[in-house]
């Protein structure tokens, strides 16, 4: 772990924080789509069928 | 990030502020390992006014005239949405001035001291800030000791107790 931190500069570790919020944004657009969807009647949803 | 950060640097060039910092999450990824936040905190000294009052009306707008986009409490530049914080109480106010002047790809910026950063953590009490200073100590990324001391200096002993007996 030691070695990790020392191997990422700041700008490397603010980089990966943009990274992760780029693909935070892309999943929730993602679950607001298919809510949308469920909500529309148009989709399946997984939880409902396993009930 | 840059585009914030030369914003700041701008701010306190034309004397809209006269100092600021870098803390949260975005500060403490310069020490320890990065975790996810999706904005930038950034902690000022205002120039004092005649009523005594502080306002940030002007630090927005001067913000917004760079290409910043006010959104609720922050001015979003590109990807990140900067929030400004005063140097509320006395332990921000010499998170402050004991910053550590670092270069971010060649723009200069400045950096709560980690001490302070785990002390600021400290003062706010969320599970989230708790779990940082556990992750300082557990990095080995800031001096028990010296955080302890500035801890009891500013009333959070039994806060930085708890964190060491894992109780946060």
């Amino acid at each position: 772990m030691r070695e990790y931190l020392r191997s990422k500069t700041w700008v490397e570790k603010v980089e990966s924080i943009e990274r992760m919020n780029a693909v935070d944004k892309i999943a929730k657009e993602a679950m607001r789509k298919a809510l949308a969807r469920e909500a529309a009647g148009g989709g399946v949803s997984r939880f409902r069928d396993a009930h | 990030m840059q585009s914030v950060l030369r914003a700041l640097n701008r701010l306190v060039s034309d004397g809209v502020i006269l100092s600021y910092a870098i803390g949260g999450a975005i500060g403490a990824a310069f020490y320890i390992e990065a975790a996810q936040t999706e904005d930038v905190d950034a902690f000022t000294v205002l120039p004092s006014s005649d009523s005594g009052l502080v306002s940030l009306s002007a630090v927005y707008e001067a913000l917004a005239a760079m290409g910043g986009v006010v959104e609720r409490e922050y001015v979003r530049f590109g990807n990140w949405p900067l929030q400004i914080l005063t140097d509320a109480n006395p332990l921000i106010a010499e998170a402050i001035a004991e910053a550590v002047a670092v270069d971010y790809e060649g723009t200069p910026t400045r950096v709560f001291r980690a001490e302070h950063l785990c002390a600021v953590a400290l003062q706010t009490g969320r599970s989230k800030d708790y779990l940082r200073v556990s992750m300082f100590l557990e990095q080995g990324a800031v001096d028990p000791q010296a955080l302890l001391s500035l801890a009891e200096r500013f009333g959070l002993a039994d806060r930085m107790g708890k964190v060491q007996r894992g109780e946060s």
